[in-house]
């Protein structure tokens, strides 16, 4: 691991194969800062130090770890939108 | 005939089906002879005596002269390894049996009736075939030129009127009788003006999943495309009607700032209530230029469908194809679970900023909306605004998708396939438009 990534957080986005409480408790232990535990699409979304974000994905109940994607449109003035 | 023979016997005898049948027959050629027009002509000949055949590959870009097509014996379609041989019951079982011993045919059917024919070949009947073969032409060679130039029986070509926009003409939501009561939609975006006069008296729920901002809508790009989706049957101000589901239930998420920003942790937020709340139809006029698909979202998307819930969402803005660039379908559009949505315009013309299919498993555009000059609700004062992008043509998709979904019962998969089913196929690659335009349900 990168020296200068250590403690920074990274947002994360885990997607869960099993009951989403129950996985957030394995996050939180594992050291995740959850924000959101979404039972109805089965995400929970939070953040995590970069170092141990890659051993997420072995927990189980854990689809996948994906870093948290952003979108932007276009301004209210734009013709495409 | 090495693999024909079941399609051929499925069906009851020929002289108990005649009247099913169009008169002509469906030659399917081995792989082998496909692409080889003097091998094809020469089965053709020896099987069914005919030598007067007409092919796509005599027509640049296969597209085929309607003429020529109806004074040939035959018709090939050379590119599908298909040929349509016009005879009487008796003769079709003769070539039937002939072919039978014939390795260069694989199978011989009767042609079935499609659509009401007025006459023994009418020339619509022909043109909607050439129409078809076309478009799988066009799947086939990924070549849109030849389509571009052929004429649909349809009207093709709409424009705003004092009564609806076009968009809500050529989808047929001007004239549908249905109007989404009791159906839900959710349009995750900018969220809603509130205040819109149009929206008055609506039953709305609202939510915002963006940290410090109401609902209320700061942009307008939410605005906008509520209105397409959900706008009233007559509008207040002087505005033709441009709303589709006129009396959908309307569930308003905002998952995009007021700056047009937002992030998985607002709109996955916003995808979970509108599933919570158990809406048929979710509509998001987002995305990002990423081809790579999201687990996240194509997760999310199959549990949508299981619970469902439609997602809908515009497939990119990514292309400049007068440029040369076809661009490609963005996330979450690409996930396969979730329908990625075209723009044309009012010539049934793809337009110019709407991305291709992305070849990543899902990364096909499934269908196309009306998205240049698309008029809709804006925030007051300004009231409306015409504007363009694959996020105008997504929410006319999400609209039409509650009205069939009123319409059928359908939910969830079986509501895409409805959409799909109905589409109006389109002279245009499918790999631009998908299915086709989507059609509201008469």
């Amino acid at each position: 691991m990168d020296a200068s990534l250590a403690g920074m957080d990274e947002k994360i986005t885990v997607t869960v194969s099993d009951d989403a409480d129950a996985v957030a408790e394995r996050l939180r232990a594992a050291g995740v800062n959850v924000d959101q535990v979404l039972g109805a699409a089965g995400i929970i979304t939070g953040s995590v130090a970069a170092e141990r974000r890659a051993s997420l994905a072995d927990l189980p109940g854990v689809a996948s770890v994906e870093a948290e994607h952003t979108f932007q449109i276009a301004p209210p003035d734009a013709e495409i939108q | 005939m090495a693999h024909g023979a079941d399609s051929y016997e499925t069906g009851a005898p020929l002289s108990d089906q005649t009247a099913e049948f169009t008169g002509r027959y469906i030659v399917v050629f081995a792989d082998d002879v496909q692409n080889d027009p003097g091998a094809i002509t020469e089965a053709l000949q020896s099987v069914a005596g005919v030598s007067n055949v007409a092919s796509t590959l005599d027509f640049e870009g296969g597209a085929l002269d309607l003429d020529q097509a109806e004074s040939a014996d035959a018709t090939v379609f050379a590119e599908l390894g298909v040929a349509v041989v016009a005879a009487d019951p008796s003769r079709g079982a003769g070539i039937a049996a002939m072919a039978e011993a014939d390795s260069r045919i694989v199978a011989v059917e009767p042609e079935r009736v499609l659509r009401a024919i007025e006459g023994p070949v009418s020339l619509e009947y022909v043109r909607g075939f050439r129409d078809g073969v076309s478009g799988l032409y066009d799947q086939l060679s990924g070549n849109g030129l030849a389509a571009a130039e052929l004429d649909v029986a349809a009207a093709s070509s709409f424009s705003d009127n004092a009564g609806f926009t076009w968009g809500l003409q050529a989808c047929l939501a001007a004239v549908s009788p249905k109007t989404a009561t009791d159906i839900a939609v959710a349009v995750l975006d900018t969220g809603l003006d509130l205040k819109h006069a149009d929206f008055a008296g609506r039953p709305i729920v609202s939510q915002s999943f963006v940290a410090g901002q109401p609902v209320q809508d700061g942009h307008g790009h939410g605005t906008h495309c509520v209105g397409t989706s959900c706008g009233p049957k007559a509008p207040l101000g002087a505005s033709p009607r441009y709303g589709v589901a006129t009396q959908a239930k309307i569930f308003a998420g905002k998952v995009l700032s007021n700056q047009g920003s937002g992030s998985d942790e607002g709109i996955l937020a916003g995808i979970n209530w509108a599933i919570a709340n158990r809406v048929q139809v979710i509509s998001m006029s987002l995305g990002a230029d990423v081809r790579q698909v999201s687990q996240a979202y194509e997760t999310v998307g199959r549990r949508a469908l299981e619970a469902g819930t439609l997602i809908v969402a515009a497939a990119a803005n990514n292309a400049d194809r007068s440029g040369g660039d076809p661009g490609f379908v963005g996330m979450p559009a690409n996930s396969p679970s979730i329908m990625a949505v075209a723009a044309v315009d009012s010539k049934l013309r793809i337009a110019n900023f709407s991305a291709r299919s992305n070849p990543v498993r899902g990364g096909k555009v499934d269908i196309a909306g009306p998205g240049v000059a698309v008029h809709s609700s804006w925030p007051m004062p300004t009231r409306y605004k015409s504007i363009s992008g694959t996020s105008m043509a997504t929410p006319h998709v999400a609209g039409v998708a509650a009205l069939l979904s009123q319409a059928t019962g359908a939910k969830g998969a079986q509501l895409w396939a409805k959409l799909t089913q109905t589409a109006r196929p389109l002279s245009l690659p499918s790999a631009d438009v998908g299915a086709g335009l989507v059609q509201a349900p008469m």
